[in-house]
Parts: C-alpha cells; structure tokens; sequence
C-alpha cells in the first residue's frame, strides 16, 4: 500500500493505492487517526482518494469507520473520492455507504463536505 | 513467492485434482504472503485480475479470522492453508488451532449500530466474493469455493 497525505484548502486528502490488507489496514487506520487528531483546524474534513485502491479488507473498511467516528468527534466530515465500481460496491454490500459518502473527485468531495458544514448538501455517488 | 511454481501443469477438464498446502505462523506479517500466494494461484488458473483480487481478499478474511479470533494471535500457532485445485473449482480451505466457533451466531454487521463497529465484516465479503463459504461444525476450518473461469 501507497498512502499520501496532503493539506487542501478545504481540508485533508488521504490517497490510498494497492492492496490495504493486514498491517496495511492497521497503519492506514493509524495515519488517518494521526491527520485527523493532528490537524489545526476546529473542524477538520478528510477525504480518502481510493482511486488507486485494488482491494480493502474488513479491518480497512474498519479503519474507514475508526476515522468517520475521530473526524465527527472534532465536528468534521469524511468522505471518499473516485472510488472504483468494486470499492463501491463493497461499501454497498456492507451498507457502509450509509455512514461513508462517496464522491467522483477529491474537488467534489471538498466542496460537498464544506457545503454540508455550512448548512447544504450534496449528491454523493452511487454503485 | 510465486505459487504456480507448485502447481504446474495446471489441471485441465479431465485431469487430476491437485492440492497445494502451506501453513502460516499466526502474526499479521504473514498474511501478505499468503494473499500473494493465494493471488498468484488464481492467475495462474485463469481468473482475470478482479477475479483474482477477490479470491485473494476472502482468503485474508478468513486468514484473519483464524489468525485474530481463532488462535488469538499466538504465534506458536498455525493458520493451514489448503488450495484444492479441480478442472471447474478453485477451494480454499483454511483452518486455525483456536476453540472454534459457531458462525451461526455471529451477527450482521449491517444491522443497527453494529454498522458502527470497526470489525465484523469478514464473513460478509467473503460471502460477496465466493460461490461458497462454509465452516466445519467446531468453526475450525473454512472452505471457500470459486467456479473456475472457462
């Protein structure tokens, strides 16, 4: 696994390649718990770029859930971005994109996530 | 490690049933071994990539599973892998040291507030991405069964 981590304007953007299995899953988790506790601002917003992303296990997703839960506990939004039709699907099945939206770009999701923040909403996407 | 290595020739229709059998010390380090293990086996009988990746990510479920709620982590003990290979199937077996358990009574994780949970999902993708998954009536040992591509 490839884990980038970068500050936007309106938030973090964590960009997730390869296989996220084992270790992988635990560390994913790990970074994206650092980034959040770490970040400065009062309401931080993260959005995690699955483009690149061939497969998560269950203790991935796991680490996704962990990370929604820290970001809603400092009053953010998490989100993912362009995520292939298989991690969609994945978030269909296990009824994750209940509580974890999806958008087509990173953009998007920034935008979207602000929006909500500020009292609008926006379409995420679907499998 | 390439597993098809093990494994040539590859059985086709008519020919015998092969298994491939490895075992894993039960610590998180392993189980990249055993995906690509188990991620190569399937190449190499003709699943496409996708095919491949899924058969890789149930065989680290139930790896996972073994390793974490089977033999609780106790290195000393093993997670058995068996690949059966047989002209129209691909059958992993799986099998951990531990007490067993009763799949039966493990709960969805979609349900409720358990959607809130960071664990529990195994048996669900592994069911999203095999023809079959199945354990033996202690819970020790998990079979997971993909047609093969034609």
């Amino acid at each position: 696994m490839k884990l980038r981590i970068r500050q936007e304007e309106n938030g973090w953007v964590a960009q997730v390649e390869g296989k996220v299995i084992a270790q992988e899953s635990v560390k994913l988790g790990r970074k994206l718990e650092e980034t959040i506790l770490n970040a400065q601002e009062s309401s931080p917003n993260i959005v995690v770029n699955v483009a690149q992303t061939a497969y998560l296990d269950s203790q991935g997703l796991g680490a996704l859930v962990r990370a929604r839960q820290s970001v809603q506990a400092r009053g953010g939004l998490m989100a993912l971005s362009e995520a292939p039709q298989h991690i969609l699907r994945l978030l269909e099945i296990t009824k994750l994109s209940q509580i974890i939206p999806a958008y087509p770009n990173d953009a998007a999701a920034l935008k979207a996530m602000r929006a909500q923040a500020d009292g609008g909403a926006s379409t995420p996407t679907t499998a | 490690m390439r597993f098809e290595h093990f494994i040539q020739p590859l059985p086709k229709s008519g020919e015998r049933v092969q298994t491939i059998a490895a075992a894993f010390p039960s610590a998180l380090k392993y189980v990249p071994a055993l995906e690509a293990m188990v991620h190569s086996l399937a190449r190499a009988l003709s699943f496409d990539e996708r095919g491949a990746n899924e058969i890789a990510a149930a065989a680290v479920e139930g790896a996972m599973n073994a390793l974490q709620h089977g033999n609780q982590k106790d290195i000393s003990k093993n997670i058995f892998l068996a690949a059966i290979v047989e002209p129209n199937r691909l059958t992993i077996k799986i099998k951990d040291e531990g007490a067993g358990f009763d799949v039966e009574k493990v709960e969805d994780p979609r349900e409720g507030d358990r959607i809130w949970k960071d664990s529990g999902r195994g048996i669900l993708i592994m069911r999203y991405y095999m023809d079959s998954v199945s354990y033996d009536p202690k819970g020790v040992e998990l079979t997971l069964v993909k047609k093969r591509p034609r």
